[in-house]
This record gives C-alpha cells, structure tokens and sequence, in this order.
C-alpha cells in the first residue's frame, strides 16, 4: 500500500502493522511521527516507540523522493491536487501535503518546497457501516449527513457503505473528489473522480442519472447549493462533513436547513461507525 | 588459403557493417526521441497523462533507456550516442515532470530545434559513413588477403 514511500522509510515502516496505524508524519530534520490508536509515536528499528526522539529523521531527500513517485514522475498530472494540498497515491492513499504557496494574481498555483506531509493509511473495514446503512435504510433511503472530525473514518464509512448500498439496486454515482473512495464491490456504481465537486455534480447528474450520490467532505457553499439541487431532483445524498456536533455543523454560515432527512454525528474515538448521535 | 581469405574479407567487412549499425542506431535513438517530444507535448497538454504510463505505451531504445534513466536515476551514455546526444536527453530527464503543463510545453517547443539539429547531423552522417565504413571494411580484408597471397 505504501509503495511510494522512499526506500529507507519502507524499510522501517514495513514491520508495523498498519491495521492500528491511522497517518504517519514525515517532517523535514524531524523523526517519523506515527498516530497508531491515536497515540502519537515513532519508529526505531521497524518498532514503534514512544521516545520519538530515536525515530528515523527525514531528509528533504527523502520528501523530494516521496513526491517524485506519488506524482509518478509527473508534476504536471497532479498539479490541480497540489493546489488542493494533497495527493492521491495510486493504491488510494491520500497525503496531506504542507509548504510554500505559490500565488499568481491572487491564486494559488503550486505548492512548493514541501517540507511535512501526513500520510493516512486508509482501512477497509468490512461492516463499519452496518448500523448507519440499517439506519438511513429503514423506510426508504434517507438523505443523510455524516458529522465526525477529521480522522474519525468518514471515508471508511463511506467505501463500507458503497458495498452495503448494493442491496438497494439502484445506479449510484460517487463523487469522489480525492480518489479515495474506490470499492469494487459495488457493480451499480459509476465513479468520478479527480474533480471538484461544482462539476463532478453538474456533468454527473446529466450524463449518468444516478438515483444515489456519495460524496465526501462537504465544506463550501456551493457544495451545499450542488447537494441542494441533487436533492431538489428526487436525487437521495449521503455526504459527509467535517465537525464535532449536529448544531455547529447546522450553525455554519452557508448551511442551508431541511436539507437532509437525517444527521449522524459519529462517536470521537470510538470504533468506526458507531453512532454517537443520530436525528 | 581461398577459404581464410574469404573469412578474412568477412570478418572485416562485418567489423565496418558493425561500426555503421551504431550510426544507424544513433539515428534512430534521436527519430525516437524526437517523435516522443512531439507525443509528450499532445499528451502533457490535453490528456495530462503521467510520464510513466506514456512510456509505457512506447518501446524504442529511447523510451527504454528514458523509463530507466527516470527509475534508477542511472546515467550511462551507450556507446552509440555522441556526448551532445547524451548531454540533451539527461537534460530533458531532468526537466521532465518537474513543473506545470505550461512550462513543461514551452520546454519541449524550446528542446525540439535541439534534437532536430542532432537528428539532422545523425542523418547526413549516416548517409555519408555508413557506406565508407562497409566499403572500407570490405577493401581492408581484400588488402590483407591479397598481401596474404
């Protein structure tokens, strides 16, 4: 999974397993930071440890490696995700990525001299959705919103629920912004994905007629106007949205109300897909 | 003795064929090389496809020696290119994926002329040596045999 990984990094990162492992930092002249059960650590030796200070440093060789493969070789195929702040490996392992922004007239063009980026090892974990997809299913689909702070498995939610979605038979179009939601085990799913939101909505729901959509990371007002008009068309939505409580998500200022028939927000810390509270 | 000297004027003619194959192989390393610049610059500017994957669609010596150069950052001029030749395509390794469509675009419209020039001078070598060599290896061994005789 972690192929792009340089190869004295791999080697010491190999021995871990990674189903406890939820991002690894690598920072320019600092140790390997590894997040295993949401404890912070490093690793010596192919072990984790506490003393992070023994941990393997990294080298601004080591980052330049790091992004040389992850963008095949190839800055200009993944430019546009550059300027989102991160990159999607071919496996769908998303790297946060943090360094200079290069601004022309006012915009961001590139990002440049990276010097950290966050490494989250997705899980596929068989079932995560099950309570939620009982949920939203009872008496037909539900809209629904998926609230968790970042690094709490939306994604994982996510991909699980793609596969449970098969029971229901219908085409389902998944918006995948960051190329992190592929599963294979839905054969009624049509996937778009490298593309922002705007017109990933707008071509998808003309040219692919889905009757579901999925999509991660809902944060703009015009996410909420694409879903707003998703839904207008008989369209149902499962989205998910960064956020610590059901109000503070419905509080933001391009929050549009009634929009969804239902709001989960997942347990801080608990095991993927379990519910903390539902309306 | 007929039969040594035929041998003779073989082996010395395959030694100019041999010293012509490389002239030839030069040239059409730089025909590769140029018709990839042509490809890249359709493919980085409308497909945006990653180097590797166009790569993978070729197989030339260039796109060879390239994909590997790329892979393994190893630098090892073949014995059938000139310094110049070599010097070109490290530099376009180097450039290669480095920055954003645009300036990757502007430096194969700037590179082209280069590798044009070499390709041309490949050609006129090729048309003017590949003969000598074969004819000068054929009348080395027949010199030989006759001062054998």
């Amino acid at each position: 999974m972690l192929s792009f990984l340089p190869e004295r990094i791999k080697n010491e990162v190999d021995p871990i397993d990674l189903s406890e492992v939820y991002e690894i930092r690598l920072r320019k002249g600092q140790p390997i930071i590894i997040n295993h059960k949401n404890s912070l650590k490093s690793v010596y030796n192919g072990k984790l440890t506490d003393e992070v200070d023994k941990g393997l440093i990294i080298l601004k060789s080591d980052l330049e490696e790091l992004i040389k493969r992850l963008t095949e070789f190839s800055v200009y195929s993944f430019n546009e995700q550059i300027k989102e702040g991160y990159l999607t490996s071919k496996d769908g392992v998303r790297v946060g990525l943090s360094g200079e922004c290069v601004v022309e007239n006012g915009k961001v063009i590139t990002i440049s001299s990276i010097h950290s980026v966050n490494i989250r090892i997705p899980h596929d974990i068989f079932g995560a959705s099950n309570e939620i997809f009982k949920k939203i299913t009872k008496d037909g689909l539900k809209s629904t919103l998926i609230i968790s702070p970042p690094g709490q498995g939306k994604t994982t939610i996510l991909k699980d629920l793609i596969r449970n979605l098969k029971i229901l038979r219908q085409n389902i179009l998944v918006i995948d912004e960051r190329n992190e939601l592929f599963s294979f085990s839905n054969c009624f799913a049509d996937y778009i994905k490298n593309c922002d939101k705007l017109y990933a909505f707008n071509y998808g729901l003309r040219s692919l007629s889905p009757k579901i959509v999925i999509t991660d990371e809902i944060m703009k007002k015009e996410d909420f106007l694409c879903v707003k008009s998703c839904i207008d068309s008989g369209i149902k939505i499962i989205a998910t949205i960064h956020g610590n409580s059901i109000e503070k998500v419905k509080n933001k200022d391009f929050f549009i109300d009634n929009l969804f028939e239902k709001y989960i927000l997942l347990k801080e810390f608990g095991r993927p897909g379990q519910i903390d509270i539902i309306i | 003795m007929i039969y040594l000297g035929f041998c003779i004027v073989v082996l010395t003619t395959y030694i100019g064929y041999c010293f012509s194959k490389k002239l030839v192989k030069r040239k059409t390393f730089l025909n590769d090389f140029y018709n990839f610049n042509q490809k890249i610059k359709r493919e980085v500017g409308f497909s945006k496809k990653p180097i590797l994957s166009i790569l993978e669609e070729e197989n030339t010596d260039f796109s060879g020696l390239l994909k590997d150069a790329i892979l393994t950052d190893k630098e090892e001029r073949p014995n059938y290119l000139i310094k110049d030749d070599y010097d070109l395509f490290i530099n376009y390794k180097n450039f290669l994926g480095t920055s954003d469509s645009k300036s990757q675009i502007n430096y194969f419209n700037t590179i082209n002329e280069s590798i044009k020039k070499l390709l041309e001078t490949a050609k006129a070598n090729e048309e003017k040596l590949k003969p000598l060599y074969l004819k000068l290896g054929f009348f080395v061994g027949l010199t030989i045999l006759i001062i054998l005789i």
